[in-house]
């Protein structure tokens, strides 16, 4: 090696040295299991991201279904063997976790709704459109995120409908994780991959 | 008719009427019930859930359990797994334990690991039974702890995780809803409902 080329190595080598000095250091004062970990959120916080990732699940759904087959059912195939009878529409899914969402989260924020908007579970029969039934979604969930805005440790065990505000929210989320996973088997039976999927095998 | 039987018979229903709107007031002016604690709830939410997974497990026949309705998503038998898998991996990280059978790596347990339908309602009943001890033993205070995320570098409160797998547990019982129907059975809850 000549010379020329040792200094440099050397000179590139001090830099580098010297770049990490500062993360070295900061790893080495970190106890092993907090080095880098992100601290927990607050109340609020965390239910509102259990409920963002909710919503993100089901608008995207709702978003890759083709408006022709929003009044897609199942019993629409005649699968051999099967009996799909009187179960929601691809459209009435969205529209039962739109109402659902509505009744409950106002449970938690003590808002008034409109008249025949819960509709025994239906939502309001006047949403026909795709863009009308994604917006009724979305305004639903823009409820339950004012909702779980006010979460805090002191009001979080008041009473909420049947059940705790935090029962409630429990509950209206989880609920709305069983609609997703049939409106999951709704999308690949017309074909398509739920987003949710389309990311994973990316 | 004697005069007597309708003159009974006017008596009889007066009472009855008023003994309903007795009963009905003092059902009214009852204070509600009181709240159960956030453990109790959870608990609930916890077993809700579990337990229709369970019904299914056991309910739906042998024969179907490797059905699925489309390719490239699990079969009845490995949504159950992968459910109660889940289950397993927010148990143990939840209450530092090493609990269940070993499954490897994941949550997606194979099906060689669990061939029979007794293995399968086995696995699903112990991953509810496993979180429903951690719950009920460590109470309200154990929602409070916060827990190194063992896939991910991250805290999260005991209470976010318990709920993750309540709503993972909820989002696979909907899509085996849809399995049911396919195979025109009717799932157990819904059943129930109808009742």
């Amino acid at each position: 090696m000549k010379r020329t080329d040792s200094i440099i190595l050397s000179a590139v080598l001090m830099v580098c040295a010297l770049a990490l000095w500062p993360v070295g250091k900061q790893v080495a004062a970190a106890g092993p299991r907090q080095q880098t970990s992100q601290p927990t959120a607050t109340l609020a916080a965390s239910i509102d991201h259990q409920l963002s990732r909710v919503e993100k699940l089901i608008v995207d759904v709702a978003e890759a279904m083709p408006e022709e087959k929003f009044n897609f059912t199942p019993e629409s195939l005649k699968i051999p063997g099967s009996n799909y009878k009187g179960v929601f529409t691809f459209a009435g899914q969205i529209k039962h976790i739109a109402a659902s969402n509505y009744v409950l989260w106002s449970q938690v924020t003590g808002e008034k709704l409109a008249e025949g908007l819960f509709n025994d579970g239906h939502g309001p029969d006047n949403l026909k459109t795709k863009a009308e039934i994604i917006q009724f979604l979305k305004d639903s969930f823009a409820l339950g995120h004012k909702a779980t805005a006010t979460f805090t440790p002191e009001n979080m065990l008041r009473s909420a409908g049947k059940s705790t505000r935090i029962g409630t929210a429990t509950f209206v989320i989880a609920e709305s994780y069983n609609h997703y996973g049939q409106m999951v088997e709704y999308l690949r039976m017309n074909g398509i991959t739920p987003p949710a999927s389309r990311e994973k095998s990316e | 008719m004697k005069r007597t039987l309708p003159a009974f018979v006017s008596v009889l229903l007066f009472t009855m009427a008023t003994t309903f709107a007795a009963a009905q007031a003092q059902a009214q002016n009852q204070p509600p019930t009181p709240a159960r604690s956030r453990a109790e709830e959870t608990l609930y939410r916890w077993n809700e859930i579990g337990n229709k997974l369970v019904a299914m497990a056991q309910d739906f026949p042998e024969d179907k359990y490797d059905y699925k309705l489309e390719k490239d998503e699990r079969t009845f038998a490995q949504n159950l797994l992968h459910a109660a898998g889940y289950e397993f991996l927010m148990v143990r990280a939840v209450s530092g334990t090493n609990v269940g059978p070993d499954f490897g790596q994941g949550d997606n347990p194979s099906r060689d690991a669990f061939k029979t339908k007794a293995d399968v309602v086995k696995f699903v009943q112990q991953a509810v039974t496993e979180g429903a001890r951690v719950i009920e033993e460590q109470g309200d205070a154990g929602l409070d702890k916060t827990i190194k995320v063992p896939w991910a570098n991250k805290f999260d409160h005991a209470s976010y995780l318990w709920m993750s797998a309540i709503e993972h547990s909820a989002e696979h019982y909907g899509q085996l809803v849809v399995y049911y129907r396919a195979n025109n059975l009717v799932p157990p809850d819904s059943r129930r409902n109808n009742e």
